[in-house]
Order: structure tokens, then C-alpha cells, then sequence
């Protein structure tokens, strides 16, 4: 494989998985670790990287802030679950999405702290005080589901944080 | 009373399916335990420590016995530090069913209904 080979391989790969971890494009690419960060420096702008919570994600240039931010947290299997309950029954108090996504509590605001901090959803108050979970641009958002597939290993660990968090909290 | 036959399991000479079942158990608590680790790097709670720590235990049973199998643990050794493992694995397990409680409340309890 030519260097050029290599480097249009990671180009295409962060384009066709817009925000996509370092570790998982250097499964994907069979590049070494050094030699994918070589050719991400190489590619100047047209990949850009943003870190979110301590992960870094990486990008095609196309994909506007909201989309990053959206894009990063829509990596976590449970996260999805979460938006697309929301995008079917509308504004829904906390408690009522948990049961609906059949997560405990303890997961949910996990991942609920992550989508607030990006800005994909956001907790409102009723009248009666309840916290009711809101997406802020549930069209955008619906639109990025598609992009995402998180791979099995990140499947894995947010399918083993949910057994864990619903053990424990028996 | 009959005087224990020698462990089979601790034979110098490992036969094949034992061999087999050591490496499945060894692949399978190894991931669990990769899993668990990820996980506590993201959750960072005591409750997470402690499950980790159990599979720990789990994949440390597979090494212990395996060094039976192949001959540096004798068999009264090997006996000894299995149960003791085992007994490490419900601690472990309880206390993180213990501190789950404690996790669980730090979370906010936004919407009191």
C-alpha cells in the first residue's frame, strides 16, 4: 500500500464515520497507531479532531458544531436509545424515559449528563417542578442517527454498564 | 475413609479438552475483565472498582490452575488459593452490591414526583 493508498483510506474512513475514535480507525484502517496519526497530521484540514469528555473524535470538515457535539455522544449505544425514545414520545419526565429505554436510573443520568453537555438534550422543568427531558433539535438529530454505528467492542462496554448499573441497583 | 485419589485436574501432563476448557475460560474472563476495566474508566464509582476487581479473581482462578497444570503449583496450593479466590469473588461482589446503593443516590433526584 502507498502512503497516498494509506492516507485516502483514513480520509475515507473519518468521512464515512464522522467522529470516529482514534482506536477504532486504526482497527479499521490496519494502519499502526504511528502511521495513522502521521497521516492525520498530513491531512491538515480536511480531517478535524475535537475532544469531548476526554475522548477524542475525529471528522470530516463538512460536519458543522452541532453535529460534532452530537455525533461524539450518538457513539454510546444506550445514548441512541435514549434520543430516539425521546423522538417518539415527545418531551418525557426522566423517570418515565428510564422505564421506557428499560436502563436504571443510574445509567440514565450518565449518559443524560454527556447529552446535556453537548447540547442534544435538554432537561426543563414543568410546572409541577418534574424534570422533563427535552432534544433541543430533534430534526438534526434524527438525521445523525443513521450516520452512527457504534462497533462491538463499544456495544459491549455500554451493554456491560447497563447489566452493572441494573444489578446494583436491585 | 479412601485417601483422595490425586486431583486429576492437577496432572503434570495436561490432556487436551482440560487444556481446551482452560484456554475458553481464560479468553472469557479475560474480555469480561477488558470490559470491566473500560468501564470503570468511564464510570470511575467504588462499585465499578470492586466488580473489576472480582473479575480479576476470576481470570486469576484460570492462572492459578493453570500453573497446576503445568506443574510450578502443587496440588495442596492450588486447592488453597482456588477457594481463596473464591471467597475474594463474593467479597468483591458484595461489596459492590453494597456501595451500588451509595452510587445509585448520588445521582440527582431531579424530578421528585
Amino acid at each position: 500500500m502507498t502512503e497516498n493508498d494509506a492516507r485516502t483510506r483514513v480520509a475515507a474512513h473519518v468521512a464515512d464515520h464522522p467522529g470516529v475514535y482514534f482506536s477504532e480507525l486504526v482497527r479499521q484502517t490496519d494502519l499502526a497507531p504511528g502511521q495513522v496519526q502521521y497521516h492525520l497530521r498530513k491531512l491538515g484540514d480536511a480531517v478535524v479532531s475535537r475532544e469531548f469528555h476526554g475522548r477524542t473524535h475525529y471528522y470530516p470538515p463538512d460536519c458543522d458544531a452541532f453535529e460534532r457535539r452530537a455525533l461524539a455522544v450518538l457513539r454510546r449505544e444506550t445514548a441512541v436509545d435514549i434520543v430516539v425514545s425521546l423522538l417518539r414520545h415527545g418531551p418525557t419526565p426522566a423517570a418515565d424515559t428510564a422505564e421506557r429505554v428499560d436502563v436504571a436510573r443510574s445509567t440514565l443520568e450518565w449518559h443524560l449528563d454527556r447529552l446535556t453537555d453537548l447540547g442534544v438534550v435538554a432537561k426543563r422543568r414543568d410546572e409541577r417542578g418534574r424534570v422533563t427531558l427535552v432534544l433541543e433539535r430533534p430534526e438534526e438529530t434524527a438525521g445523525l442517527l443513521r450516520t452512527v454505528e457504534p462497533s462491538l467492542p463499544e456495544r459491549l462496554v455500554d451493554r456491560f454498564t447497563r447489566l452493572v448499573d441494573r444489578l446494583l441497583a436491585e | 475413609m479412601t485417601p483422595l485419589r490425586p486431583v486429576a485436574h492437577a496432572a503434570p501432563s495436561p490432556d487436551p479438552a482440560l487444556l481446551g476448557i482452560h484456554l475458553l475460560a481464560g479468553v472469557g474472563s479475560g474480555l469480561l475483565l477488558a470490559l470491566g476495566v473500560v468501564a470503570l474508566g468511564q464510570r470511575g464509582s467504588r462499585s465499578y472498582l470492586l466488580v473489576v476487581l472480582a473479575l480479576g479473581a476470576l481470570v486469576a482462578r484460570t492462572l492459578v490452575s493453570g500453573l497446576a497444570m503445568f506443574g510450578p503449583l502443587g496440588p495442596g496450593v492450588h486447592h488453597f488459593a482456588e477457594h481463596a479466590l473464591d471467597a475474594m469473588l463474593a467479597t468483591f461482589l458484595l461489596g459492590a452490591v453494597y456501595y451500588g446503593r451509595t452510587t445509585d443516590s448520588t445521582s440527582p433526584t431531579e424530578d421528585s414526583r
